[in-house]
């Protein structure tokens, strides 16, 4: 369950030259490539079109909705944004979901980073038993945790609280993310611990002072990731959360379009003021969401 | 077999640790209401339902307590209020949807408190309709009060009627023969769709039942003297479907499965579709389509739904509760609560003001036409005079059958429509679930159906 | 010492995920509503009442048919995909990156971008004269496009990032051989990458049995049951139908098919040594 190479690797390797395709192109100037370029540009089409569509059916009035809903907005009605964020809420909604996705991964990092810690690095027994558990463990249907987890939960007076929120989401996306950052870690050297301990430093100050430097990129990943999971949630926030206050941005939203209201160009335009802040931050991060995502799907638990 | 409690299950698996370790973080029960106060959660169609709502009938409120208003979404309302009461929490007032749906399971589970002792204090026994109280009884325990009361209509659209050179239909014969004709005109007959509430089917079954089969018909099924599979009752569902089928609902059966409420309306606003089947809670939905609201001259009215069977009155009010409230045992003053539910359901002038500026449904409380001022719409004063004087009546599927035999009505009628399940299939698998409910004491009582409404 | 900093992950895992799986498997076994407070063992009923219940069997059909699409649909996509842009030398960054970006837009939003888009009346619906989530033939397909659409750029990246883990000496003899890249594809790339791909059809077997999201906002298991899968009979027989008891066993049934998968991969790994 761990990938041999450091999970960066590919990726690098993607920045880099590649020479077999420079060599070829230089070789083969030919029809075939055009070819390729349609198709990958039809499929680029398919990948965002409907996006584009959406920011555009946020922007028009109902009544040019009603005519045409594929096609360009006759007047650009950029109010339709500040109208959908007071209506559906949405600030308190991201602020919410500001605090939910901090809590998440700050508590899922630590939780993680022990936890791939101990299993990469320090002989523990039945740690690939405990492998096939977590990975079994992420794969289980979550609905049926929802009426368990409600009734401790509530008992706990964690029930309509953020941080219940924020204790369900470790739960669920942690053993996928330690899985992911204990390959990350196989793949470092292991020398300046091997120094460090020979200093006489303990497991703690090893890890804390040696290791976690060495894992920030990993860490990264996940925090990316893991955010990523908590932002776009919605079964458990809308099942947890009961006080519209308190409520993230999936759950907001969700509402917001269940609701009667059903103005479409509204309902676009308070679903573009959800995407954004994951949009936003995927361009900016993208090389490390898509490596750590990348490995994922490799295998890297 | 061994009868445990939800604790002793809680225990299984070496849980008892961990809920005890979860409970010493906060003293059990703590939602109950720490700042003590009434809290009610109710599902209304928008924002300014809810803002209506909130001020006239949760901030108006004097009482021991103040009470607290959380809107919720009409499709998670229940399943909220279900799990947040296995969890011992839940708000003060317990909402549903009507008698039928869960009302038996909260009030069987404990959760429901007994309110036979205020219907004394408080008199419910003259305010409210008798067969309203009657169907809210559990176990001959008044365990809800009704908070709406409506009855099915057939909706049309004057202006479109009369382009269209046709009348609004009052026997099979006449419905059968508008709409064929209203669909040859290229409209589609009766506006309907289910994408925004899967339940919208049972609206149209129990109309099919009522006034496909007759009242007395679903009166005796109600009283197991006749069974579900009768003809009577096939030939009824057999009719409906093909409505369906021939596109006369929504224009084609997919695409009753995908119009929303919105689209519904406007159809019947703008003419491409004469009819529209559906409740009396459209009232305050209508408005934002017709008139001024929506910029058009449009204008909708309604009539009684038609006989659909030779031999069935050609009047009958469909009677129907549309939400029910109960008080939460977990509530630790029952007479304060209970007297908030008194003022939530029977301050008259609160709840006429309530039907004159937002056609809110009132609860079945003896209200008629000289209730209303000049102020109030005459559609619906002329809604409380039919139904005061009304002879004949039938019988909602969401107050009157019990609930996995509702479900069921509701899940596969749509196998009907798809030709998956014939209707005498269909009727089958209502006489099943409905003998075991029945046998169970689970059906809610049925007023008789020449019994008038008084 | 290795198990103190395993400790905070093993306490949140057994609060989160534990004990609700093991208050499921004892609820499976019982008659509870989900409601009341009381309930009593059945023993097995729940389980063999399973197999003659037909929106389970249904359910479970859909989850087949629904796994074999996204084992077929989005891994072309994706290897197709992958390949094209490991051999372009212009915009392969920019097209990687247009691909990926439905992934991160929520489900929510997704099914509503494409509500509005397969509307019959003012979508691309009533251009092509069909109801694709109205039409019970068309319902399951509908709605599994639009969450492949969300899912096959996700593919796409992570066999690119495999591809060109390959050593390019390999592509370079081929091409003296004179291969077509159809050729190399088959017996460069596939062989070169198949870890990851066992491992992803491994994960697409797992996650087609969990889909829920995207029926639950979309049709609601409708139109009369025909996107019902296992996860939404469960989720209706445990919330409106008040069968707590029953719809766990739905979902132990759903846990033993995930850790069959499992476990099958793991033992298929290690006969092969496969070194991921």
């Amino acid at each position: 369950m761990s990938v041999a190479a450091p999970a960066r690797t590919p990726l690098q390797q993607s920045i880099g030259t590649a020479r077999p395709d420079t060599a070829r192109a230089r070789r083969h100037p030919s029809a075939g490539g055009t070819v390729v370029y349609v198709i990958l540009t039809l499929l680029a089409i398919f990948a965002v079109g409907p996006i584009v569509l959406f920011f555009f059916n946020a922007l028009k009035s109902t009544s040019d909705y009603a005519t045409s809903s594929l096609g360009l907005p006759r007047t650009w009605l950029w109010s339709n944004f500040a109208t959908a964020w007071t209506q559906a809420n949405m600030g308190a909604g991201l602020l919410n979901s500001t605090l939910i996705v901090l809590g998440t991964v700050a508590l899922t990092c630590v939780v993680a980073s022990l936890a791939a810690y101990a299993m990469a690095r320090l002989e523990i027994r039945g740690s690939s038993g405990f492998m096939t558990y977590l990975l079994i463990a992420s794969s289980l249907p979550t609905q049926m945790f929802l009426v368990p987890l409600f009734y401790m939960w509530a008992r706990a007076g964690l029930y309509d609280s953020r941080l219940g929120l924020v204790l369900i989401y470790t739960g669920l996306f942690s053993p996928f993310a330690t899985l992911l950052l204990r390959s990350f870690m196989i793949g470092l050297p292991r020398e300046m611990e091997e120094a460090a301990r020979v200093d006489g430093a303990n497991e703690w100050r090893v890890f804390s002072q040696v290791v976690l430097p060495n894992m920030l990129p990993g860490i990264l990943t996940i925090a990316l990731t893991t955010a990523l999971s908590a932002y776009n949630e919605f079964l458990f926030a809308v099942t947890m959360i009961q006080t519209s206050g308190k409520m993230p941005l999936s759950t907001t939203f969700f509402s917001f379009q269940q609701g009667f209201t059903q103005n479409y160009p509204l309902i676009s335009a308070a679903g573009f003021i959800m995407i954004a802040p994951m949009l936003i931050l995927f361009l900016i991060l993208q090389r490390r969401f898509i490596s750590g995502l990348a490995s994922s799907g490799m295998g890297g638990m | 077999m061994p009868s445990i409690t939800r604790r002793q299950l809680l225990a299984g698996g070496g849980a008892l640790a961990a809920a005890s370790f979860l409970s010493a973080c906060t003293p059990a029960g703590s939602a109950a209401g720490g700042g003590r106060a009434i809290t009610i959660w109710n599902n209304l169609a928008d924002d300014q339902q809810n803002k209506y709502f909130d001020r006239h009938f949760v901030r108006s409120y004097k009482g021991k307590y103040p009470a607290e208003f959380t809107p919720k979404a009409s499709n998670t309302i229940d399943r909220l209020i279900q799990t947040s009461l296995a969890a011992g929490a839940g708000p003060t007032i317990i909402v549903t949807p009507g008698p039928s749906s869960f009302v038996e399971a909260y009030y069987s589970a404990g959760y429901l408190a007994d309110l036979d002792r205020y219907a004394d204090r408080y008199g419910w026994a003259k305010t409210f309709a008798p067969w309203a109280l009657a169907a809210s009884r559990v176990d001959d325990k008044l365990v809800t009060l009704p908070t709406s009361y409506e009855t099915m209509v057939l909706y049309f659209n004057p202006e479109t009627l009369q382009r269209l050179g046709l009348t609004a239909p009052s026997t099979r014969e006449e419905f059968e023969d508008f709409c064929a004709e209203a669909k040859g005109k290229g409209t589609i007959p009766i506006a309907a769709g289910n994408a925004d509430y899967r339940g919208a089917n049972e609206w149209f079954v129990g109309v099919g039942l009522n006034h496909g089969a007759g009242p007395d018909a679903v009166y005796s099924a109600l009283r197991g003297e006749t069974k579900w599979t009768d003809p009577v009752f096939v030939d009824a569902i057999e009719r409906l479907a093909s409505y369906f089928t021939k596109g006369w609902f929504g224009g084609s059966v997919d695409r009753y499965f995908t119009n929303s409420f919105p689209t519904v309306y406007r159809q019947l606003a703008n003419g491409d579709a004469p009819l529209m089947l559906s409740g009396t809670w459209e009232f305050s939905n209508l408005a934002p389509y017709f008139g001024k609201a929506a910029g058009n001259d449009q204008t909708w009215d309604y009539t009684a739904v038609p006989s659909l069977r030779d031999g069935v009155p050609t009047v009958i009010w469909d009677l129907a509760i549309g939400q029910s409230a109960g008080v939460n045992t977990n509530f630790p003053d029952e007479a304060a609560a209970a007297d908030y539910l008194n003022y939530l359901t029977t301050d008259t002038a609160n709840i006429i003001a309530s039907v004159e500026q937002m056609s809110f449904e009132p609860p079945p409380i003896h209200l008629t036409a000289s209730d209303f001022s000049a102020k109030a719409d005459p559609r619906i004063v002329r809604l409380y005079s039919s139904l005061s004087a009304a002879t004949s009546i039938g019988y909602t599927t969401w107050t009157f059958y019990p609930q996995q035999t509702e479900t069921y009505m509701i899940d596969y009628f749509e196998n009907v429509i798809t030709g998956q399940m014939t209707a005498k299939e269909y009727c089958q698998g209502i006489q099943t679930r409905f003998s075991t409910e029945r046998a169970e004491g689970r059906v809610p009582t049925a007023p008789n159906p020449a019994g008038g409404l008084a | 010492m290795g198990w103190v900093f395993m400790l905070p992950l093993v306490i949140v895992n057994l609060f989160v995920v534990l004990i609700p799986s093991v208050l499921s498997i004892v609820y499976s076994f019982t008659d509870w509503s989900g409601i009341s407070t009381r309930a009593r063992f059945v023993g097995l009923q729940n389980y063999t009442t399973l197999f003659r219940d037909p929106e389970f069997v249904q359910g479970l059909l859909h989850n087949i048919l629904w796994t074999v699409f996204f084992l077929i649909v989005p891994m072309a996509m994706g290897l197709f995909g992958a390949f094209a842009l490991s051999r372009i030398r212009r915009f392969r960054l920019l097209f990687r990156t247009l691909y990926f970006i439905p992934y991160i837009v929520a489900s929510v939003v997704n099914a509503s971008i494409w509500r509005s888009i397969l509307d019959p009346d003012s979508g691309v619906g009533s251009l092509l004269h069909i109801n694709p989530l109205g039409d019970t033939h068309l319902a399951l397909w509908s709605v599994a496009f639009v969450n492949n659409w969300a899912w096959w750029g996700f593919l796409v990246v992570v066999f690119l990032a495999a591809m060109q883990g390959i050593d390019p000496a390999l592509y370079e003899a081929a091409q003296m051989d004179g291969a077509s890249p159809f050729r190399q594809f088959f017996s460069i790339t596939l062989p070169g990458i198949r870890p990851t791909f066992a491992f992803l059809g491994l994960m697409t077997i797992i996650w087609s049995f969990l889909a829920f999201d995207y029926v639950y906002i979309l049709t609601q298991g409708g139109p009369a049951g025909s996107t019902d899968l296992l996860s939404t009979v469960l989720y209706r027989d445990a919330f409106s139908n008040l069968q707590a008891g029953y719809s766990s066993a739905i979902g132990v049934v759903m846990a033993l098919i995930s850790t069959l998968v499992v476990t099958v991969y793991l033992v298929v790994r290690r006969v092969r040594k496969w070194e991921i």
